[in-house]
C-alpha cells in the first residue's frame, strides 16, 4: 500500500482498500478544501513531497496526488 | 467534554482533529476571536463550554506595524477583552497562549527587535493576569514552537493557501498537549511512580560494582542519572508518590541511599520501598494494598524490557512506559512522563504533605497490628475532627477530593474548581469539609459533604458525600455525618434525602447508609438506591473522635 493512499484515506476517513488512483476527489464525502490542505501538508511533511501551489489546480483524482510520490521515488 | 477554541487565524485542521469524546465551538468564521469573547450572548458562550482555549498567532496579533508603543498598546487592547471574559465567566478556565512572532521584517544587525519586545510584554500581559485570575492558566503555545522549531511548526504554504499557519506535525502537538490540560483540569492523572533501581536511578548494578562503582555524578556520564533523579524529586515535590521495586540485596540499596555523595532521592524521598527477590507484579499488588491506591493509579519505570513485559502481562492496569535505549535521553523521558501521566494544573497543600500522609498510614497499620482490640486501635489515635463551610481557600482541595475520590464516594460526581466555587456562593448549595489530625499527624481536608437545601425549606438533599481512603474504615463519617445533621436540623430542615449511585469502585459505601440508619426508598435494576432519614429521628452516633467546628 502506497503511504500516500494511508495518508488519504486517513484524512477522508475511508478504508484505505476503498480508494483506487481513478476516484475523482470530488466523489468522496468527506473531501473539501480544507482535506485537499491536509493531504497536501501531510505529504510535504511525512513523505517529503512538495507538490507546488502552481500545480495544486491540476488535482483531481487520486492518482494526481501518487504521481508526486512515485516522481519523488525516482 | 465541551470546549472552546478560539483563534485569530484558522484552526479548522485542528478543531477537526479532536476525538469525538471532544464537543469543540471555534467561532463563525475566523478572526472573529473578540466578538465571541466580549458578548456574553456570542456563540462561544451559548454553546457553555466547560473550558475555553485562546490560541494566537503572534505575527497575525502584531500586524499593525508602527512604533514601539503603538504595538505594545495594541497588544494590552487585545489581551483586555481575554481578561475581561475572565472576569466575567469566573466558572470557565481559560487557557491562554503565549505568542511566538517570527521575525520576518527584514532589518540590519543593531535595528530594534520589536518582536522580541512583543513577545515579552505579552508574556507579562499574561502573568499578570495568571495572578490575579485563578481561572487564567497560561497556554504555551511559544514553548511548543521552541521545542519544535519554527521551520517544522509552521507552514507558509497552509498559510497562503487556507489561513492556517501551523504545520500537521504542529497539530498534532498541540492537540496532544490540549487533551492533556484537559486531562489535567478533569484531575485525571495517576498517584504513584514505581522505579527500579540499577540502571535506571543510577547507571550499573551496585550489587557488583559496589556503592562507588556505580554511575551517578554531577558531570559527565553520571550526571544523565542525577539529572533524572533531580526530574523525579521536583515530581514528588508536585504530590506524586514515590515507590521502589527493584530486585537486589536491601542493604546494597541502602547503602547507595545512604552513603553516595551524588544520590538526589533519599530513603525518605520515598512512600514504600520493595527491594527483595520477589517477582515484580507481587510486589506492585502489595504496594496496592498498603496503600490503599488501586493498580490502575501506578506507573511503572525499569530499564530492563523483560521485567517491564512481566509486569504488562500480569497486571494490564498498571501503565508501563517504554524506557530509552539510549540513556542520554533520561532527562526528556521523564519530562514526558511526567506530563502524561501527572500532569496538573495547580499546586495545593495537600500535594505537599501527602507523601508524608501515605507514610504516616503505614505507621498507623502497625498501631492497628499492636492494639488489643479496633475500638483500643481507634482511641488510642486520639483524633480529632474538624468541620466547617468551605471558604474560597478550600475549593481547589475540595474540586480535587472530587476528581479523585473513587472508594469511599456515595454519588462520585466530579466537579471543577469553578464548580464549586458557585457551590460555595449559592444560597441552595452547602458545601462541608472536615480536616482530622491524630497523633501520628496532620491528614488535612479528607471528607466533603455538599448539600443542596433551600433556605427555609424542609428537604436537604445529599448531593456528594465522600472521604479520602486515607481515613476510611476509622468511623469518622459517622462524626461528620452526625455534626451536620445537628447543623441542618438546628436550622429548621427535618428530612434528609440521600442516594447511593454504584461505580465499579465504590462497593465500600454500598451499604453505608443502610449502617448510618437511612431508609432504603428504592433500588432500581442497576443499583442505584434512593434513601430518607427523618433528622427528629435520627439514631445515636457512635464517635470514636473529637468533633470540633472550624
Amino acid at each position: 500500500m502506497s503511504p500516500v493512499l494511508s495518508i488519504i484515506a486517513k484524512i477522508l476517513r475511508v478504508p484505505e482498500t476503498g480508494i483506487q488512483p481513478d476516484d475523482k476527489m470530488d466523489s468522496f464525502g468527506n473531501y473539501d478544501s480544507l482535506a485537499f490542505l491536509q493531504i497536501v501538508a501531510e505529504m510535504e511533511e511525512k513523505l517529503g513531497v512538495s507538490i507546488r501551489m502552481e500545480e495544486m489546480k491540476n488535482i483531481t483524482k487520486i492518482g494526481d496526488f501518487l504521481r508526486y510520490y512515485q516522481g519523488a521515488d525516482a | 467534554m465541551k470546549l472552546g477554541v478560539l483563534s485569530n487565524i484558522n484552526l479548522d485542521s485542528l478543531v477537526r482533529k479532536f476525538p469525538d469524546a471532544f464537543a469543540v465551538y471555534s467561532g463563525e468564521g475566523f478572526g472573529t476571536w473578540i466578538p465571541e469573547l466580549s458578548r456574553t450572548d456570542s456563540g462561544l458562550f451559548s454553546f457553555s463550554p466547560e473550558v475555553v482555549f485562546v490560541v494566537l498567532d503572534g505575527e497575525e496579533l502584531v500586524r499593525v506595524a508602527g512604533e514601539k508603543q503603538e504595538v505594545m498598546a495594541e497588544l494590552e487592547e487585545n489581551f483586555q477583552y481575554i481578561t475581561a471574559a475572565a472576569r466575567e465567566h469566573p466558572s470557565i478556565p481559560f487557557f491562554v497562549s503565549t505568542i511566538d512572532i517570527p521575525p520576518s521584517r527584514i532589518s540590519f544587525l543593531r535595528d530594534e527587535r520589536m518582536e522580541h519586545a512583543a513577545e515579552c510584554h505579552w508574556r507579562g500581559l499574561l502573568e499578570k493576569a495568571r495572578v490575579s485570575f485563578p481561572n487564567v492558566i497560561p497556554f504555551d503555545l511559544a514553548q511548543l514552537v521552541s521545542h519544535l522549531g519554527r521551520e517544522r511548526f509552521y507552514s507558509r504554504k497552509l498559510w497562503y493557501l487556507g489561513g492556517m499557519k501551523f504545520s500537521m506535525t504542529a497539530e498534532s502537538l498541540l492537540l496532544e498537549e490540549m487533551e492533556r490540560c484537559c486531562d489535567a483540569l478533569r484531575g485525571i492523572r495517576k498517584k504513584c511512580l514505581i522505579l527500579d533501581l540499577d540502571n535506571t536511578l543510577w547507571g550499573g548494578v551496585v550489587g557488583e560494582e559496589g556503592v562507588h562503582g556505580i554511575e551517578l555524578s554531577e558531570f559527565q556520564q553520571g550526571a544523565r542519572f542525577k539529572d533524572f533523579q533531580k526530574r523525579l524529586k521536583e515530581i514528588k515535590q508536585l504530590g506524586v508518590l514515590l515507590a521502589v521495586v527493584s530486585k537486589n540485596n536491601l542493604g546494597d540499596a541502602l547503602e547507595v541511599f545512604r552513603d553516595h555523595p551524588h544520590m538526589v532521592l533519599r530513603e525518605d524521598d520515598f512512600t514504600a520501598m520493595k527491594v527483595n527477590w520477589n517477582r515484580k507484579a507481587q510486589n506492585i499488588r502489595e504496594l496496592a494494598e498498603e496503600l490503599n491506591i488501586g493498580l490502575d493509579s501506578f506507573v511503572f519505570l525499569d530499564d530492563n524490557p523483560v521485567e517491564r513485559g512481566l509486569v504488562k502481562q500480569e497486571l494490564p492496569e498498571v501503565e508501563v512506559p517504554a524506557f530509552p535505549e539510549d540513556t542520554a535521553q533520561l532527562q526528556e523521558f521523564i519530562q514526558g512522563v511526567y506530563r502524561k501521566f501527572f500532569l496538573k494544573i495547580d499546586l495545593t497543600e495537600e500535594d505537599t504533605k501527602k507523601h508524608l500522609q501515605y507514610r504516616q498510614n503505614f505507621q498507623r497499620e502497625q498501631a492497628k497490628k499492636t492494639s488489643a482490640s479496633f475500638e483500643e486501635f481507634l482511641l488510642g489515635l486520639q483524633t480529632r475532627l474538624t468541620i466547617w463551610e468551605a471558604r474560597e481557600q478550600d475549593v481547589r482541595r475540595v474540586a480535587q477530593l472530587t476528581q479523585k475520590t473513587n472508594q469511599f464516594n456515595l454519588t462520585t460526581k466530579r466537579y471543577l474548581e469553578s464548580e464549586i466555587h458557585e457551590f460555595v456562593r449559592a444560597r441552595e448549595y452547602r458545601v462541608f469539609v472536615g480536616s482530622v489530625t491524630d497523633r501520628f499527624g496532620d491528614s488535612g481536608i479528607v471528607g466533603v459533604m455538599i448539600l443542596k437545601a433551600e433556605p427555609g425549606g424542609t428537604d436537604v438533599f445529599l448531593d456528594s458525600f465522600l472521604m479520602s481512603c486515607r481515613v476510611m474504615g476509622r468511623f469518622i463519617e459517622d462524626s461528620f455525618l452526625g455534626f451536620v445533621e445537628k447543623r441542618m436540623a438546628g436550622e429548621g430542615f427535618g428530612v434528609f434525602h440521600a442516594q447511593y449511585l454504584p461505580t465499579n469502585k465504590n462497593k465500600p459505601v454500598r451499604s453505608l447508609l443502610e449502617r448510618l440508619g437511612f431508609a432504603l426508598v428504592s433500588e432500581d435494576p442497576e443499583g442505584r438506591k434512593k434513601y430518607l432519614l427523618e433528622l427528629g429521628k435520627k439514631p445515636e452516633r457512635k464517635s470514636f473522635c473529637e468533633v470540633v467546628e472550624g
